[in-house]
């Protein structure tokens, strides 16, 4: 009798274990940081042209800024071949000034937003469409879209090409 | 997609047309009985993620020797408030399949039974923010809303597990369920947080745990 009592206890004891190991498998708090990108900048890449192909370019010296915007994004900048420049949330254009050492060039990005909820530690993120560039051109010679969609991928979007003989 | 709810259905149609073993009187070790189960690790994962609300119940039947369909059915309610938006969904879900039990009997009075089955998985939600803030670090920032939109999704999944009997007709039992989406939720500009019954939102497979409490009526 003592024997039945305690094998059944033994045997409860066993499955109340199964249940609980489990329970203690539980995924716990995970106070989790944002480890994703959250600003996705225009890059343009420096290019001349050589042979027909696009060989990398560098200028000497060059500020940036966007147009009705007091700060700079590049000041002065020594021997530059890419520039990262952030395109305006709240519009679907935005232009920049681009000041060579002794001219300038400006330019004009229309683009589509698209709003993404990256997740919920980094919030929403804005990803761009380009649809259409303008550009003068004092310094940069041409343009070209390589790649239409500013989304947080490490590529470049546009490339400038610049005179080769500058002057 | 299709094929995979084809195969399914007919896999279940053709378990419940064809009566398999017949049962001989002296086979004790068997008898109807319907389970009603409760999920319990859900309502435990809220102490520690409170925006994730989430209560699922469950039927299974032996509707043969060792085979079990089971029916699990619940709903989800997230609310998420940040600083820089607040995130809403909620929805319900359900899933369907058959269970068979690999333990067999062991002997009169064991009820336990360890199981393999599988599931079709159905979710329907709504979700939307409000108060987003984005910003690029140079213009400013800008401040917008997700509109309200719904989604549904479906998944086939896999389960394995083990039901024990605890006290008479009182069952505790865990479950492990992988899960694949075959179809909905690759939505622009969200991708849901947390799917109701399936698994965080942003990808394509879970992996998840269950536990629940069942009591087992016996005919």
């Amino acid at each position: 009798m003592v024997e039945d009592k305690l094998s059944t206890d033994v045997f409860l004891l066993r499955k109340v274990i199964i249940f609980v190991v489990f329970i203690i498998i539980i995924p716990g708090c995970q106070e989790e940081l944002c480890e994703d990108i959250t600003v996705n900048p225009l890059r343009i890449g420096f290019y001349v042209t050589e042979d027909g192909e696009h060989a990398p370019y560098r200028v000497d010296s060059l500020s940036v800024k966007g147009l009705g915007h007091d700060s700079l994004l590049y000041d002065n900048r020594f021997d530059v071949g890419r520039v990262e420049i952030p395109l305006n949330v709240s519009r679907d254009s935005c232009s920049f000034l681009f000041m060579f050492p002794d001219k300038a060039d400006t330019l004009k990005v229309f683009y589509e937003r698209n709003l993404t909820l990256v997740s919920i530690e980094c919030g929403f993120v804005a990803f761009f469409e380009i649809l259409d560039l303008e550009i003068t051109n004092n310094f940069i010679r041409s343009y070209s879209i390589e790649e239409q969609n500013v989304t947080n991928v490490n590529e470049e979007h546009i490339h400038f090409i610049f005179y080769s003989d500058p002057g | 997609m299709k094929n995979i709810f084809i195969l399914y259905f007919t896999l279940i149609l053709v378990k419940l047309l064809v009566p398999g073993e017949a049962y001989s009187q002296k086979d004790t070790t068997y008898r109807y009985s319907v389970r009603f189960g409760a999920e319990v690790s859900y309502p435990a994962r809220m102490i520690f993620e409170p925006e994730t609300q989430q209560y699922e119940a469950s039927l299974d039947f032996e509707f043969s020797k060792n085979w079990f369909g089971a029916i699990e059915a619940g709903m989800i309610r997230v609310d998420i408030r940040r600083e820089d938006f607040d995130y809403y969904s909620d929805g319900w879900f359900f899933r369907s399949g058959v269970d068979f039990n690999v333990l067999g009997r062991e002997m009169l009075k064991n009820n336990d039974i360890v199981y393999f089955g599988i599931r079709y998985g159905y979710g329907k939600q709504v979700q939307g923010a409000d108060d987003v803030v984005v910003s690029d670090g140079y213009w400013g920032t800008f401040t917008t809303s997700v509109e309200k939109t719904d989604f549904d999704v479906h998944w086939a999944e896999l389960a394995g597990g083990v039901k024990t009997e605890l006290f008479a007709n009182i069952f505790i039992g865990w479950s492990v369920r992988l899960r694949l989406i075959v179809s909905g939720a690759d939505l622009s500009p969200m991708q849901p947080y947390r799917i109701g019954g399936f698994g965080m939102g942003a990808k394509k497979t879970a992996f998840d745990f269950n536990y629940s409490i069942f009591y087992r009526i016996p005919f």
